[in-house]
């Protein structure tokens, strides 16, 4: 008896077992479906279109958008932060100033050679 | 306004015919152990680099000219740095000036000269457009061919090479500051300064004792050629150890000094050299076009002209 009933309930689970797989499946590619047409909605930008973004060498490290900007580009009522590395520049003669009270003399000169 | 001073372990010594001074932000025992290393690295490098040894390496180097010759790590890196820069100046830096200089009457050490009253022998033209393209460099064996009769003098180079590897030295032990003969090679900056606190020289014609400007040094080199000391007379005509490459003959420059700062020692070296050939004006032009320089130079009348990039190291 045992035996004959086993062919049975594994059927059973079979077919439930493919039901929630489809079911699932198709859960997520509605949900997939439904972000991107959020996403695209949103940004009010197309998926093809690039954006460029120049920023100056010299500029702060954080870029905000001016309400102009942000009505602009569809933007109104939110802003973007952008948090931005300092650049790496080649070296450049730049020193920080001393401080105004030390006044320091000259450890040696540079002058041709001797 | 307090004058502060900053004191830590220093040394003075002679080599490659220039004075040598040392300082190094560490202990006073780390001081002389640094030191001495520093020392043995300039003997070391002179001992195999110097035109005015017969014994050096590159004499002996010079002496095998038209066949390949197997040379040292020193040698090969400091001439492949000469030929760079060779290349960057389109010939304006050329290490082939030897016979030119020997010719315009520099055939002993300086102080050599000086001591003799040396006046030189009549000036040869020795045209050197290029020549320095005609060495050939054998990276497998690390070898080198000079052509029949060309013969190389690595002097400032070779000088401005070992002040780096000396600052590359003592910056494992702490903050410090090369003077080789009055080219500057500064690692990171002593405790509480934003730099090393020099000064560049007046021409020695003008006022040697009081520095034209004063400026922080740190991690970057500070070199100044000029015709203002080492110069002689041959056959009553004045003469100089900055050879044009474009006559073959000491440079014509209405330049007395160029001080020039850089990132490394070489470059230093190498623009402060070709901006006296160069002179003021084409110098000046050059020098402001690139941010990554700055420079003071004097012209032969004494007048000091700057680039704007020299205001950030002032003080």
């Amino acid at each position: 008896m045992t035996t004959k009933n086993r062919p049975q309930r594994g059927q059973q689970f079979g077919s439930l077992k493919i039901a929630v797989a489809t079911g699932s499946l198709a859960a997520a590619l509605l949900g997939t479906q439904l972000l991107a047409r959020q996403d695209v909605a949103a940004t009010a930008v197309a998926p093809q279109d690039t954006m460029v973004l120049n920023v100056p060498a010299n500029m702060p490290t954080t870029l905000q958008t001016s309400p102009a900007v942000a009505s602009a580009t569809g933007l109104s009522q939110r802003q973007v932060t952008l948090n931005l590395q300092p650049i790496p520049q080649a070296a450049v003669p730049q020193i920080r100033s001393a401080p105004a009270v030390v006044r320091v003399a000259p450890l040696t000169q540079t002058r041709s050679s001797r | 306004m307090d004058t502060t001073t900053i004191t830590c372990p220093t040394r003075t010594f002679r080599a490659m015919g220039c004075q040598i001074d040392l300082w190094l932000e560490a202990d006073e025992a780390t001081g002389v152990s640094t030191f001495d290393a520093v020392a043995q690295l300039f003997a070391e490098n002179e001992r195999l680099l110097s035109r005015f040894l017969p014994g050096s390496e590159l004499s002996q180097l010079n002496g095998r000219a038209g066949q390949w010759v197997p040379v040292s790590d020193l040698l090969w890196n400091v001439l492949e740095e000469a030929l760079i820069w060779a290349s960057a100046t389109a010939g304006l830096f050329d290490p082939t000036c030897l016979n030119a200089l020997e010719a315009a009457g520099y055939t002993a050490s300086f102080e050599a000269l000086a001591a003799a009253q040396h006046n030189g022998r009549s000036q040869t033209q020795h045209l050197l457009v290029g020549q320095w393209s005609s060495i050939r460099l054998d990276t497998d064996r690390q070898a080198v061919y000079l052509p029949p009769g060309l013969r190389i003098d690595l002097g400032g180079i070779a000088k401005g090479y070992t002040a780096q590897q000396a600052v590359d030295l003592m910056s494992y032990q702490g903050a410090c500051l090369v003077n080789a003969g009055g080219d500057l090679v500064a690692g990171a900056a002593p405790a509480g300064f934003p730099g090393w606190p020099v000064g560049i020289a007046h021409p020695s014609e003008f006022d040697q004792a009081n520095n034209s400007l004063s400026v922080w040094l740190v991690d970057a080199a500070l070199a100044t050629s000029g015709v203002d000391y080492r110069h002689w007379t041959v056959n009553g005509r004045a003469a100089h150890h900055l050879i044009d490459p474009r006559t073959g003959l000491p440079a014509a420059t209405d330049l007395l000094t160029a001080t020039v700062w850089a990132a490394q020692a070489a470059e230093a070296e190498v623009r402060a050299t070709t901006s006296l050939i160069m002179g003021l004006q084409e110098s000046l032009d050059f020098l402001e076009s690139q941010p990554h320089l700055a420079a003071v130079l004097f012209s032969a009348d004494g007048d000091m002209y700057q680039t704007s990039t020299i205001r950030n190291l002032a003080f």
